[in-house]
């Protein structure tokens, strides 16, 4: 689905449902006005790369069959190669650490604990589930549990292009462009449709992660999911850096997680299976 | 004028043939299509009447003829004119003219056989015996073209059982009835393809025979194009059966797509299950349409990996036909029958195994209630299939938050488990595997109805699906569970009733039963002790005893037990680290290490990096380090980082746990 990069984003996020990521509604006109302030901001940055997106997103327009090629491309990279399985991504996993605004102007206000819990990775299928706690979030009465569903960048099934949840080309590239472990994919993906022939031997796996609902709260909990995360994360370690998308929230909102040893102290691996 | 069926039971007892023949005829005509008048005629005692004259050697040809005649118009449509014709001496006098000189008795004889047999009440046995299947077997090559046809559909419908169904081919009906198939009339095609359908229904060996035969699957497909929905739906049934085995030859035109990969029972498939589809809205059919597509559809057991592919993909074919759209309107049908319910809630489980699209698809049509009703439906068949749909619709983490939530499954479910049917009890079970996830709303509900025994019991059944649903639920349920649940699991399972199923005979039960023991080892650290305790610390030996198997054991046995002995060295706290070090696992490390499967070097390395994790809380650390060192587990390490350097999760496994030595040393 091609995206208008005219439209407002916002509308292309009413449409859906259940848009994403767990991050502050600013509820006090200040915090409104700084908002609108900050998009404007980002309409004017964008506008001076606006030309050489356009022709990137018009270079997949015309190539459908280098994004839908299961095998190789014509100088033949390998991009069906499945990811590796890696011991973190296992059902079960948690992760904790913290969602904050990286800008040094950030209010306290945007600072949380955060939970995630991985509850089915299919990575022949490259999906991923999982809950995510909001912990101590000053505009929330308690902890803010959402479920979220992921896409495993793997190729085959998802590419580092989004094409939904309002984001533009533009908007990946400015947003994996802040992995560094991106650095080294860059120039390829941006010529190969949004895909990479380096992600079966890669030390970092990338996601999307989308919030679909609220578990134990409503929708008028102070927090909204209508964007959606960036994901990067690290094999050898087991750290996860994501960031915020949505147009309508507070940008460059980042998460940190740490692999968690829950109850024990070391590591160990729960197991179950759909049967 | 017509006489009166009182005068008519007169005339048939007089001495006089022409009389007697006259009143017969006359009988026959008034009650064919005619419902009313054959009650009251079988409230006279016409049935009885007739068949003595049938069963009377004096009785002359032209009599039998009428007298086989009237017999069959009683018995068409109405059970009551069966049950009147079985009171009062059964088939045998109809069996009988079958072996008469007079053609025209004999067609009289097959064809009143014929309508006798549609009813369910018929005595299929009865053309068992006798020389009559012998003599309905000549009857499918008779130059009459009437009687071989009819002769065929008698056939068809006397094949209820296995044994029933070897008679017939043994007696030549196979042979006989694909000459009938060969045939270029079309109606004979169809009554030989209904008894090829009946012949080859769940009997391997008929279907295998039936392949032996050149053309005969292209005579079939060619019956699919037929406008008569009963015949294309026969033909359907019978491609089913045969293009489930794994010999099926290849067609004489294979179909165009992609025909050089797939085999010709895949191309069968795909050209049978747009038909059946269709025939879903076909009245006349549809009762039995769904039974044979989901038999179609179903994937079966041990299916390889390009297998699941070309499944997931007929699937596809068959909801972009609206296969669940059509499905969904027989259970919104409150008139439809047990066999209509069974074969819909079968199909449609297969449908929603492995697309999340369909499980939305069925959620949102609604039916969801309905489906919950048929776990207590009378008919077993019929509970045994709500409860696969029931897990279907189970099988992933959004469905099972999200779809299901409203409906009230896990009580009926629970209540399966008890049932006085063993099929129920199996696919209730199943279920329950998925109802009783740790994301899963009903856990909790399912827990306080006492789930736990149960499965516990069920475990040590003697059918073997059985114990592997049952350990496959406990498994589930103790992932992780918490310290409360895992007490009471303890409690209702004595290590002596874990030993067995870590012996089974069936390895997945094995696997999942030390899947199990990960999942109790999987949390705080005093569950960890608790779980060595109840083992009476037979734990590690069991779980070394597996790892020590041949390296040509199933590496899924190993994966889950190397995975155990990672969640005792990492939940467990000083105590348990030092029971891992005290047995014979440091020792085995560098033969896990270099393990063909990948999943075990990985978890080897996991336990090293478990043992050697240094902090305040593992005074012991530093201890183990030099323990592991010492058994030259350093070394091989290094030598694994480059043998592995491609494997990335080995690679990173190991330079963590190296590291943790470096930072020792």
């Amino acid at each position: 689905m091609p995206i208008n990069t005219r439209r407002p984003v916002r509308d292309a996020e009413e449409s859906e449902n259940h848009p994403l990521a767990l991050a502050a509604t600013l509820q006090h006109l200040r915090q409104l006005r700084e908002l609108r302030v900050e998009r404007e901001r980002r309409t004017q940055h964008l506008s001076g790369e606006a030309a050489f997106c356009q022709d990137e997103f018009q270079r997949f327009e015309v190539e459908p069959e280098a994004q839908d090629s299961e095998v190789s491309d014509a100088d033949g990279q390998d991009f069906a190669a499945p990811l590796q399985p890696c011991s973190y991504l296992s059902a079960g996993q948690a992760w904790a650490g913290r969602q904050r605004v990286s800008r040094s102007s950030a209010s306290r206000d945007e600072d949380w604990a955060v939970i995630v819990r991985l509850q089915e990775c299919d990575l022949p299928c490259g999906y991923v589930c999982g809950t995510m706690c909001a912990m101590n979030v000053p505009s929330a009465k308690s902890s803010v549990i959402t479920f979220w569903e992921g896409e495993i960048i793997d190729n085959v099934h998802n590419t580092f292009v989004t094409s939904k949840w309002g984001a533009k080309v533009e908007t990946d590239w400015k947003h994996w462009e802040q992995f560094s472990a991106f650095t080294p994919l860059h120039r390829e993906v941006m010529r190969s449709g949004g895909r990479s022939s380096k992600l079966r031997d890669n030390g970092f796996v990338f996601m999307r992660w989308k919030e679909k609902q609220f578990l134990n709260a409503g929708d008028d909990c102070g927090l909204t999911i209508a964007g959606f995360y960036y994901i990067c994360l690290n094999r050898q370690t087991g750290s996860i850096e994501g960031l915020y998308y949505d147009s309508a929230s507070t940008p460059y909102q980042r998460l940190n997680l740490k692999p968690m040893c829950e109850g024990g102290q070391g590591h160990s691996f729960g197991h179950f299976e759909f049967r | 004028m017509v006489a009166k069926p009182e005068e008519l039971m007169q005339y048939l007892r007089s001495q006089d043939s022409d009389t007697k023949l006259r009143a017969v005829r006359d009988i026959k005509n008034q009650v064919i299509g005619n419902k009313n008048k054959k009650l009251s005629f079988i409230k006279l005692g016409a049935v009885p009447q007739v068949m003595e004259l049938l069963a009377s050697e004096t009785s002359e040809s032209k009599l039998l003829v009428q007298c086989a005649a009237t017999v069959g118009s009683f018995a068409y449509g109405l059970d009551d004119g069966v049950k009147a014709i079985l009171d009062s001496g059964g088939v045998t006098p109809l069996l009988k003219t079958l072996s008469s000189n007079d053609e025209s008795v004999v067609e009289a004889g097959v064809r009143s056989l014929k309508m006798i047999y549609q009813s369910p009440l018929a005595p299929k046995a009865m053309i068992f015996s006798l020389d009559a299947l012998q003599r309905l077997v000549q009857l499918l090559s008779s130059e009459n073209r009437g009687v071989a046809e009819v002769a065929a559909r008698v056939l068809a419908r006397c094949c209820e059982s296995q044994e029933q169904q070897n008679a017939i081919a043994c007696a030549g009906g196979l042979e006989s009835l694909l000459g009938l198939l060969a045939s270029i009339e079309q109606t004979r095609q169809e009554a030989a393809v209904d008894a090829l359908a009946a012949l080859t229904a769940g009997n391997r060996a008929i279907a295998q025979q039936v392949l032996q035969h050149a053309g005969v699957v292209d005579r079939v497909i060619s019956l699919l194009k037929q406008r008569n929905p009963q015949t294309r739906f026969l033909a359907c049934t019978c491609l089913t059966t045969l293009s489930t085995l794994d010999d099926m030859p290849a067609l004489a035109q294979p179909s165009t797509s992609s025909a050089d990969v797939e085999s010709a029972g895949q191309s069968v498939q795909r050209a049978v299950l747009p038909v059946l589809v269709k025939l879903l809205g076909e009245a006349g059919v549809k009762d039995q349409v769904p039974r044979v597509l989901s038999r179609l559809i179903a994937m079966p057991p041990g299916a390889s990996d390009s297998q699941k592919e070309y499944y997931v993909q007929l699937h596809s074919a068959a909801t972009d036909a609206d296969a669940i759209g059509k499905l969904v309107t027989f259970l919104h049908d409150d008139k439809s029958s047990p066999q209509l319910l069974q074969g819909t809630l079968s199909a449609l489980a297969t449908l929603c195994e492995q697309r999340e699209d369909c499980r939305s698809q069925l959620i949102k049509a609604r039916v969801l209630p309905r489906i919950v009703r048929a776990l207590d439906d009378a008919d077993s068949q019929v509970r045994a299939a709500a409860c696969s749909c029931v897990r279907s619709l189970s099988r992933s983490v959004k469905s099972l938050r999200n779809s299901l939530v409203e409906a009230n499954v896990a009580d009926p479910l629970l209540r399966l488990l008890t049932d006085a049917e063993p099929a129920v009890v199996n696919m209730a079970s199943a279920a329950i595997c998925n109802l009783v996830l740790d994301f899963s709303p009903f856990k909790d509900v399912v827990l306080q109805g006492g789930c736990i025994p149960k499965l516990v019991e069920l475990s040590g059944a003697m059918d073997s699906d059985l114990r592997l649903n049952a350990i496959w639920a406990l498994q589930n349920l103790a992932f992780k569970a918490a310290s409360e649940v895992k007490k009471s699991l303890m409690q209702a399972m004595p290590w002596s009733t874990v030993a067995p199923l870590l012996d089974d005979h069936q390895l997945e039960v094995q696997e999942k039963t030390l899947s199990l023991l990960r999942n109790m080892c999987h949390g705080k650290p005093a569950d960890t002790r608790q779980v060595l305790d109840w083992s009476d610390h037979e734990l590690l030996p069991v779980l070394i005893k597996k790892l020590r198997g041949p390296s040509a054991a199933p590496p899924k046995i190993k994966v889950q037990a190397v995975i155990t002995v990672v969640n005792v060295a990492g939940t467990g706290s000083e105590a348990e680290k030092e029971a891992v070090m005290a047995s014979g696992v440091p020792r085995l490390i560098s033969a896990l290490l270099l393990d063909p499967a990948e999943e075990v070097r990985a978890n080897a390395a996991w336990i090293v990096i478990n043992l050697c994790q240094k902090g305040d809380e593992f005074p012991g650390a530093a201890d183990r380090v030099q323990s592991l060192r010492d058994l030259g587990i350093e070394a091989e390490l290094q030598r694994v980082l480059h043998k592995d350097a491609e494997v990335l999760n080995v690679v990173e496994r190991v330079k963590t746990a190296i590291a943790l030595f470096k930072r020792s040393s």
